[in-house]
């Protein structure tokens, strides 16, 4: 069986200009993804998980730099597609994103149903009302909301009602990857677990292919096959969700599951001493040296990505290019 | 109404007066319309009883809207109890002139819940920490910059001098949590209450700052009073773990009984929908229950988790309010299940 690469990023990168330099918020950023598997990017808040999205879906702020390298979706250089046409082939029909706190922009005086509908016939000219309306009834059910909800306002929904209806936007024109930006760091335990119920229901009926952009690495476990660590604009981590969350390869992901409080396991709990280094003018050598208790010479050097086996990729002096672990 | 007390895990000596002692509190809030006609009263706290010994502490968690503010803000004398009693040290704190208040109020740290909205933009750190004391009377400035000196220490606020002079949104998320910890050290407390401290950080600084707390706690013997809404967490700190729902408190138990086996089905399902990272969590659904907490203007009746509740006894549960059963040594529930057999 061969498996099907929805996705390969290559080189990405996304810097924003600013008053006191360029922000390298996504830094040659590059992984594959199959169809049908979810990958969670996780990294402290301010590493780049947005700004990676964003570049996914060259949903770009007007102060850009530098965005270049190629994001093939489904054998197609998506970079290469004008704007129109990024937008009219790319963008909610074959991507969609569900931003974050998106269930707090919805539309206050529109009903759900017309909010829902609008892109559909939007992006078909040809569609009937009464076909979009018979799509928006059905992915009210896939999240599983009563359909007579959609003749509701958003107020008279609860939050965790509401992000569901985001996720039936996102979902309504059957995108083949669809990107959650913190879907549920807003919401309650239950709803939130509710929530993951919901997308994991998703994921197995429709093998629909989601990136899942969250801190909390114990909900990404719910969805994620595949993480992707993220630290200072810099993917240093993309491993299988089988090992990484006992074996991460980074000293950084590795420091970062530690800290992570278990309910069911007594564990001692670790933090990381200081602050990730600013995106502006960030250090010359690996970006994660000045906290990493496993620094050595070379890693005031650049560290480029060693490809290990079962394709996972890690950016860390300690792994040579054969994947052998050489000062750990 | 039957509210039979859950023994502390830990034997107390018979004479030891608790630090705080809450007693059947409940705090109303009168929702107005138009700002005169009465439209309802939200029940934000709706009858709370527990002990808290010196040096103890407990965490409470639930879910946003079950009441953990007005909790924190009634025992504080922000908002004034509808019903109900808080006794510090074995006073009435309804029974304290404007002396005692003050005496009560240097005795109880607060870290409230929102970094953000704590800490004013236009002061300086050591004003900031200045603060307190002058409210308090503590006017000799070397008396002052000891205990700034002292409190920046113990928060790891260091070296000082690079921290007095800066403003709070130069401080990175932690470090402005620590200040906000070593404000309410400042006046030397013998009880903190912090809500939600962590909620807003990132992982690695969470436990930082949840460190720093429990190392203030060993080495001051405070009582703290740890808010939260993350289940993982607790077991870091407390002794105890009071779960709320619905403006109550629902279980009472051991920090160790409860992970071992939480008793109440709300409890149970906050554990349940709790993730430890684990790749098998990819293989099955989450039990747990559907719907929404209660609305507070219009509680259910009976029990107020029945609606949402697997394991409802019909014609009880949704009928009468369950008293608070002791289950053994170390936990307790209010919930029909427990009770025992006549
Ligand atoms: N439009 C922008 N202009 C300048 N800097 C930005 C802009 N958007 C984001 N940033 C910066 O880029 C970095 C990454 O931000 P973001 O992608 O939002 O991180 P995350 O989602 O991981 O919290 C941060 O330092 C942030 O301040
Ligand atoms: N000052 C107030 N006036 C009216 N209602 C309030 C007030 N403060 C809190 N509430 C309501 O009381 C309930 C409990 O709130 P709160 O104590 O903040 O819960 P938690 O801290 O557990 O999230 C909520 O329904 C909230 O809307
Ligand atoms: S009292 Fe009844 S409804 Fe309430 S939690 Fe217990 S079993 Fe469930
Ligand atoms: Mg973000
Ligand atoms: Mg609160």
């Amino acid at each position: 069986m061969s498996k099907k690469i929805l996705l390969d990023v290559k080189n990405l990168k996304l810097y924003f200009r600013t008053r006191s330099g360029s922000v390298q918020a996504v830094d040659d950023v590059s992984f594959r993804l199959e169809a049908g598997k979810t990958l969670a990017v996780v990294g402290e808040s301010g590493c780049g998980k947005t700004s990676l999205a964003k570049a996914i879906l060259r949903l770009l702020p007007r102060n850009i730099s530098t965005y270049s390298g190629s994001i093939i979706f489904d054998g197609e250089d998506i970079m290469k597609y004008s704007d129109e046409k990024f937008r009219r082939e790319i963008r909610w029909s074959n991507i969609a994103m569900v931003p974050q706190a998106s269930m707090n922009s919805l539309n206050p005086v529109m009903r759900i149903e017309d909010q829902l509908i609008e892109p559909l016939l939007l992006h078909d000219r040809h569609m009937s009302k009464k076909k979009a309306l018979d799509r928006v009834n059905e992915v009210f059910n896939i999240v599983g909301l009563p359909t007579d909800f959609l003749r509701r306002y958003p107020f008279e929904l609860s939050g965790g009602m509401r992000q569901r209806a985001t996720i039936a936007m996102a979902l309504a024109s059957n995108p083949k990857l669809v990107v959650l930006d913190e879907p549920s760091s807003a919401l309650d335990l239950l709803t939130q677990a509710n929530l993951m119920n919901v997308l994991k229901k998703i994921k197995h009926e429709f093998n629909t292919t989601f990136i899942l952009i969250t801190h909390d690495i114990g909900t990404a476990s719910e969805l994620a096959d595949e993480i992707a660590v993220m630290y200072a604009g810099e993917m240093v981590e993309f491993s299988s969700a089988d090992y990484f969350y006992t074996d991460a390869h980074h000293p950084y992901s590795r420091k970062l599951m530690a800290s992570v409080p278990t309910l069911r396991e007594d564990k001692e709990l670790q933090f990381i001493p200081g602050q990730p280094p600013s995106l502006i003018n960030p250090p010359q050598g690996c970006r994660y040296s000045a906290r990493c208790e496993k620094r050595f010479e070379k890693c005031s050097m650049h560290p480029k990505t060693t490809e290990l086996e079962h394709g996972a990729q890690v950016k860390c002096w300690l792994y040579d290019e054969t994947g052998e672990v050489k000062h750990a | 109404m039957p509210n039979v007390a859950v023994n502390l895990p830990q034997e107390q000596p018979e004479q030891e007066v608790p630090v705080l002692r809450v007693e059947n509190l409940h705090t109303w809030f009168e929702i107005r319309r138009m700002g005169f006609i009465k439209a309802g009263v939200v029940r934000a706290l709706d009858g709370v009883s527990f002990e808290l010994y010196q040096g103890e502490t407990i965490s409470i968690v639930g879910e946003s809207g079950c009441g953990k503010s007005t909790l924190a803000k009634t025992i504080l004398g922000i908002h004034h109890p509808t019903k109900g009693a808080i006794y510090f040290e074995n006073r009435n704190l309804s029974d304290l002139d404007k002396q005692g208040w003050k005496k009560y109020r240097s005795s109880v740290g607060y870290i409230q819940q929102d970094p953000y909205g704590a800490l004013p933009p236009f002061m300086s750190v050591q004003r900031i920490l200045e603060e307190p004391m002058k409210i308090n009377g503590i006017s000799n400035k070397k008396e002052q910059a000891k205990r700034i000196r002292q409190v920046m220490e113990e928060v790891k606020l260091a070296p000082i001098e690079d921290f007095l002079y800066k403003f709070p949104h130069m401080l990175s998320g932690g470090q402005q949590q620590r200040l906000v910890i070593a404000r309410a050290m400042i006046l030397g407390p013998k009880l903190l209450i912090a809500d939600e401290p962590v909620s807003m950080l990132d992982a690695s600084v969470r436990v930082e700052i949840l460190q720093l707390m429990q190392g203030l706690q060993k080495k001051h013997n405070l009582g703290i009073i740890y808010i939260t809404h993350d289940l993982s967490t607790v077991r870091y700190f407390s002794e105890r773990i009071f779960s709320m729902y619905g403006a109550k408190i629902i279980e009472k138990s051991a920090t160790k009984a409860l992970l071992k086996q939480p008793r109440h089905p709300y409890t149970q399902a906050l554990f349940e929908a709790t993730s430890d990272p684990d790749a098998e969590n990819l293989k099955s659904f989450k039990e747990v229950p559907t719907g929404e907490p209660p609305s507070l203007m219009n509680p259910p009746k009976g029990c107020r988790f029945h609606p949402r509740c697997s394991k409802i006894i019909k014609g009880l549960c949704d009928k009468e309010m369950p008293p608070e059963f002791k289950i053994n040594e170390e936990q307790g529930a209010a919930c029909w299940l427990y009770k025992e057999d006549e």
